[in-house]
């Protein structure tokens, strides 16, 4: 690998490690805009302009080749001037409206003005004007003022979604990203280019006026609209989700997510089941164990549970660990009616839930039919929405002298347990509380709570443990653990189960772990600099920390 | 995508034969864009969004693709154009040798401005850039024809000719 | 008027010999005067020996750069396993540039000839003719001479007997003076947007269809026949030191005869200007001033061209350039002002849009000068339009930015106290910027 001076600092290159990537790692940043680390090179915007020793013009950084012993000038009078230049052209005919703009706070116009612009306003000529709250497609706008012309998004439609559906129209100072008349951007991938956009030109119609981002607060997650689990950030204010985007991860996802798991999060926010309720009446939730435990006692084995594979492995290692060896039930199994979607050979699986591998694992798969119709005289739900996807099994539940369900929304299941007298349970969503999901790989992949519960909402595991409390038994096979409940599933109950991982769970690294990881060493993460955050909160770290972010 | 195949063909059978005739000089379908595009346009006299459906099918690419190439090259025309296309060269040795009079007179006398096509729709006036003929400067095109050495009054006497 | 070259005095001429002959542009006429022989010639040496001797001719590439075309070819990797392609870059428009058309429209066998030649030694079996959109006529002459070629077998799967199949085929452009570049006439030639394209990888590895790709102008390959029927050192013998061979020049503007006129490289502004092209079209508006290569080089004063011999090197010591040779004489009386936001325009209407700078520095210095010109500038607005062009120049993928700053930059140094008139009295203070 050719070593290169940047600065002053010597580092070696990385393999297909371009001059910007590499003067990230020396905790350099090159400022740019139409660079991208997993698109083609276009070299447009000419804001990564260097100086490289023995050559007379200024270079870019993004398609410069790396030679052993080349000497990189990012500050020198010429490259701050030239960068200076550049930044003023980008914002000729750029609105300046801030203020009323989404992007603000995470863009890059505004970012390099602070660090390489700060001169006085000569423009003396009019703007040139263009199209405004263009409506490019289902999740996207387009404000033409603002684009500075890079093509990142253009790029991705031909390079990553594979749909062609944007390019260039027009040409010179009159350019503009555009679709085909009268033709949407449609393809499934289409929030990602508001991501990559480095201003505000792309905007997220959902997102849109909803919060300004410095308000946001950022949790790691992962996406649980379908087995892919494609890592992403949960971006949240007044304990809403405001956006989810994607967490780069070059094992599971790259910088990207599909438009149904970013805009599926109105439910985590909307609808929630809150409180206990039997029939009209609220419980505490203290009172709603109780009541589920005097009816589980009286039912004996005669049980039915029907888990879901959208649960955390915590979840279902708890109450799987419940109804075998604490208070074995006659019927135990997991398995969900809703339709599988679209699958691409992009990111998109098939299967909608995020926790299928661990279901198999755990031997948990059932059909929810045949459980429904089981000898029982007590149903237990948790999750899902079974009588959603079949209004049909709504009549069955009159079958059960009891019928209990641990719900995250007001959904037509709840509606029909609390009218055939049932009980409901606040159960908490994954933005609420620590967890993990083993992707349809296997790959265990760790989320992080985004929120405070809603109401008095409990984590499904943490459910399992109280109900075991409320039953007097002994829910722990070695003891109380001293450390997180959820690590105390992992130590006590997963190695009972030869197929789950052994994992550490306090030490998860960002991007997971692939499921044949053997815990001999601590895992290095594959995350590097500003890769791992260059979409994103960019902005918002200084280079040196974002450098060593996962270093 | 609706199927087009039950609509006429945009383009007659033997431009359709031709075209796949000139496919065999190029490894690529795409590296017919321009000569495709050509033949709509000498066959319409513009290209329609539909002709450009049209042209990204016949070609197996993205109609924005065809789309951002129409819009960028000049001499594609996004509308019906005059009968005749009046382009007056704009460029230094035209204009040295009173272009920009050549055009003040052709907008006064058509009515007119820069783009526009007359009510009947015999002219369209476009100021270019240079054509490549300034020997015999100032130039115009009309429609793919050079006329050289133009005064006014020889313009007027040109356009007066034309059936 | 004349555009000829009837009136042009006797020298040594190789490319404009026969464009006054009759039907010079049928292949009998060709062929009876000696065409389609030093292809023959070449196809009986090995490729390498004609790379060779058009090396020893010193030919220099005629689209502007002046890069010698020899040493070009021997840029192709030897032994790629990709198909090697030939592109003729007939995309003539720099303002001020003419001679293509000419060869194109009165001596088309001779570039035929030239594209036989170089795509045996670039070991090509394709090329592609770009012509701009504007030149219908040109490419309809073009085109029946290629198939006036094919019908007498000299080109096809067997030309000249050589066994070496080689196909030309025209490529219209569609109006954009960018797909003269010649990353960006590849773009186009694919299908796409002309817009230029990053380098590295240099055409000559990654070219055409991502292929080895020799692009060359008109003029070049209209030489190599001569080249290789007389030999690199009998056209190395022509012109002067590394400017060897003839030239066509373009004459446009103020000048009695406009035309094309071929001589030795070297020959004195004044020789071309007074002998050929007739002298000042009016004899009481005396020279002003002249762009030497087309728009997209330093301007000249009169004295400076007046004295200047019309070679590479001669005009590179002058800061200027030889260009395409557009030469754009321009008498006294002409607003030097008007002359110049006439050439911002044309860059600001043919930037493509790709790199910043370029895209948004050319359309704002041109608004600038015509505010000069038109009035509401203001005094300041001379340094700032240094120092946009200072920030333009050099920072672009292709050079059509730094092509603008430099007619720019020279213009509003050569005739520095005219622009301050013009900001003295808030326009133009001219009756007229062009006099009839």
């Amino acid at each position: 690998m050719p070593k290169i001076h940047i600065d002053e600092r010597e580092i070696e290159a990385g393999a297909n490690e371009n001059l910007i990537a590499t003067a990230a790692r020396a905790g350099v940043h090159i400022p740019h805009f139409c660079w991208h680390p997993a698109l083609s090179v276009a070299g447009n915007c000419r804001q990564c302009l260097v100086e490289i020793e023995g050559v007379p013009k200024p270079q870019i950084a993004c398609n410069t080749p790396l030679k052993d012993g080349m000497v990189v000038r990012t500050k020198s009078p010429a490259i701050q001037e030239a960068r200076r230049g550049v930044l003023e052209f980008l914002l000729l005919n750029h609105p300046i409206d801030c203020p009323i703009c989404d992007q603000a706070g995470e863009c890059r116009l505004q970012e390099y003005y602070m660090s390489h612009g700060l001169y006085d306003a000569r423009r003396n000529v009019d703007k040139v004007h263009k199209p405004k709250v263009v409506d490019l497609g289902p999740h996207v706008l387009l404000d033409a003022e603002r684009c500075v012309l890079c093509t990142r998004c253009v790029r991705f439609c031909s390079e990553v979604a594979r749909s062609d559906e944007l390019y260039v129209a027009e040409r010179g100072s009159h350019s503009e990203i555009a679709t085909f008349p009268g033709q949407p951007l449609v393809n499934a991938y289409s929030g990602n280019v508001v991501d990559i956009c480095p201003v505000g030109a792309l905007l997220s119609k959902e997102f849109r006026f909803k919060s300004r981002v410095w308000w946001l607060k950022k949790a790691d997650s992962v996406c649980t609209s379908c087995a892919r689990g494609c890592n992403v950030r949960i971006d949240h204010h007044w304990n809403q989700v405001q956006r989810q985007v994607p967490r780069y991860n070059p094992e599971v996802n790259s910088y990207w997510m599909c438009d149904r798991g970013r805009t599926h999060i109105d439910w985590i926010n909307e609808q929630r089941v809150t409180a206990a309720q039997h029939g009209e009446q609220t419980l505490v939730l203290r009172e709603a164990f109780e009541l589920l435990a005097a009816r589980l006692a009286a039912a004996g084995s005669a049980v039915t549970v029907v888990l879901s594979p959208k649960l955390a492995n915590e979840d279902l290692l708890a109450w799987r660990h419940l109804f075998t060896a604490v208070l074995p039930a006659a019927h135990l199994g997991a398995g969900s009616l809703e339709p599988a979607q679209p699958e691409d050979d992009i990111l998109r699986r098939a299967d909608p839930h995020p926790n299928t591998w661990s279901v198999q694992a755990l031997e948990l798969a059932a059909d929810v039919r045949a459980l429904w119709q089981a000898p029982a005289k007590l149903l237990l739900l948790v999750g899902d929405d079974p009588v959603g996807w079949d209004p049909a099994l709504a009549a069955g539940l009159a079958r059960f002298d009891f019928v209990a369900a641990a719900l995250t929304n007001h959904n037509a299941t709840a509606t029909s347990v609390l009218a055939a007298g049932g009980l409901l349970l606040p159960l908490a969503t994954h933005a609420e509380y620590a967890g993990t999901f083993n992707n349809y790989a296997g790959r265990v992949q760790r989320f992080e709570a985004a929120l405070a519960p809603f109401g008095s909402a409990l984590a499904a595991h943490e459910m399992a443990v109280e109900l075991a409390l409320v039953l007097r038994r002994e829910f722990w096979p070695a003891g109380k653990p001293r450390t997180s409940v959820q690590q105390g599933i992992w130590q006590q109950l997963a190695p009972a189960i030869p197929a789950m991982p052994r994992i550490d769970w306090e030490h998860v690294p960002p991007e997971g772990l692939n499921p044949t990881w053997k815990p001999t060493a601590r895992p290095r993460s594959v995350l590097t600099g500003e890769d791992a955050t260059d979409a994103y909160s960019w902005g918002a770290a200084p280079e040196a920390a974002r450098a060593g972010e996962h270093g | 995508m609706p199927e087009t195949s039950t609509k006429p063909e945009l383009l007659p059978p033997a431009a359709l034969a031709r075209l796949e005739e000139l496919a065999r000089r190029y490894p690529t379908r795409e590296a017919l864009m321009l000569p495709a595009l050509w033949m709509v346009q000498r066959e319409h006299g513009w290209i329609s969004t539909e002709a450009m459906q049209y042209v990204a099918k016949l070609l197996d690419v993205s109609p924005v693709r065809v789309y951002g190439v129409v819009s960028f090259y000049h001499m594609f025309h996004e509308r019906a154009p005059g009968k005749y296309n009046i382009q007056v060269c704009q460029t230094l040795s035209c204009s040295l040798l009173g272009a920009e009079k050549l055009l003040q007179h052709l907008q006064d006398t058509l009515g007119i401005a820069h783009g526009e096509v007359c009510p009947n729709g015999r002219f369209m006036v476009q100021r270019v850039e240079c054509l490549g003929a300034c020997e015999h400067a100032p130039v115009c095109q009309i429609n793919d024809d050079f006329v050289f050495d133009l005064t006014p009054a020889a313009l007027d006497a040109k356009l007066a000719e034309l059936p | 008027m004349t555009s000829g070259t009837k009136e042009s005095p006797a020298v040594q001429r190789i490319l404009s010999l026969h464009f006054d002959t009759p039907e010079s542009e049928r292949l009998a006429t060709y062929t009876a005067s000696g065409g389609y022989s030093a292809c023959r010639r070449a196809f009986a040496r090995p490729p390498e020996d004609v790379t060779e001797e058009v090396k020893k001719s010193g030919l220099r590439g005629r689209g502007g750069a002046g890069f010698p075309a020899g040493v070009k070819w021997g840029f192709i990797p030897k032994n790629t396993e990709r198909p090697v392609y030939l592109c003729i870059n007939a995309d003539e428009s720099e303002p001020g540039t003419f001679k293509d058309r000419y060869i194109m429209e009165r001596d088309p066998h001779m570039l035929l000839e030239g594209i036989l030649i170089t795509c045996w030694a670039i070991r090509s079996h394709d090329a592609y003719i770009y012509i701009r959109g504007e030149f219908e006529d040109a490419r309809r002459v073009l085109q029946a001479a290629i198939d006036e070629a094919y019908a007498a077998g000299h080109l096809g799967a067997n030309p000249c007997g050589s066994g070496w199949r080689i196909d030309v085929t025209i490529h219209r452009g569609a109006g954009a003076y960018i797909c003269g570049e010649e990353t960006g006439l590849l773009e186009s030639l694919e299908g796409k947007k002309g817009y230029p394209r990053i380098k590295p990888p240099f055409p000559a590895v990654v070219g055409l269809f991502q292929s080895p790709t020799i692009i060359n102008n008109v003029e070049t390959i209209a030489c190599v026949p001569w080249i290789l029927e007389h030999g690199g050192e009998a056209y190395a013998r022509i012109g002067v030191g590394k400017s060897t061979g003839t030239k066509l020049w373009c004459i446009s503007g103020h000048v009695a005869r406009p035309g094309v006129y071929e001589t030795p490289l070297g020959v004195p502004f004044r020789t071309l200007l007074e002998e050929y092209a007739g002298g000042m079209r009016h004899p009481d508006r005396p020279l002003k001033a002249v762009i030497p290569g087309g728009s997209s080089v330093p301007v000249l004063t009169a004295s400076e061209a007046l004295g200047v011999n019309m070679d590479y090197e001669s005009l590179g010591q002058l800061g200027t350039m030889l260009g395409s040779a557009g030469v754009m004489v321009i008498e006294e009386g002409t607003c030097m002002v008007w002359a110049l936001a006439v050439i911002t325009r044309f860059y600001a209407e043919e930037s493509c849009g790709q790199c910043t700078p370029c895209r948004e520095g050319t359309s704002w210095v041109n608004d600038i000068m015509w505010r000069l010109e038109r009035g509401g500038a203001t005094p300041e607005d001379i340094a700032l339009v240094h120092n946009l062009c200072d920030n333009m120049i050099g920072k672009t993928i292709c050079v059509l930015a730094d092509a603008m700053v430099m007619p720019a930059k020279s213009f509003m140094k050569k005739f520095k106290p005219e622009f301050d008139a013009h900001i003295a009295a808030g326009r133009c203070p001219l009756p007229q910027p062009v006099r009839d």
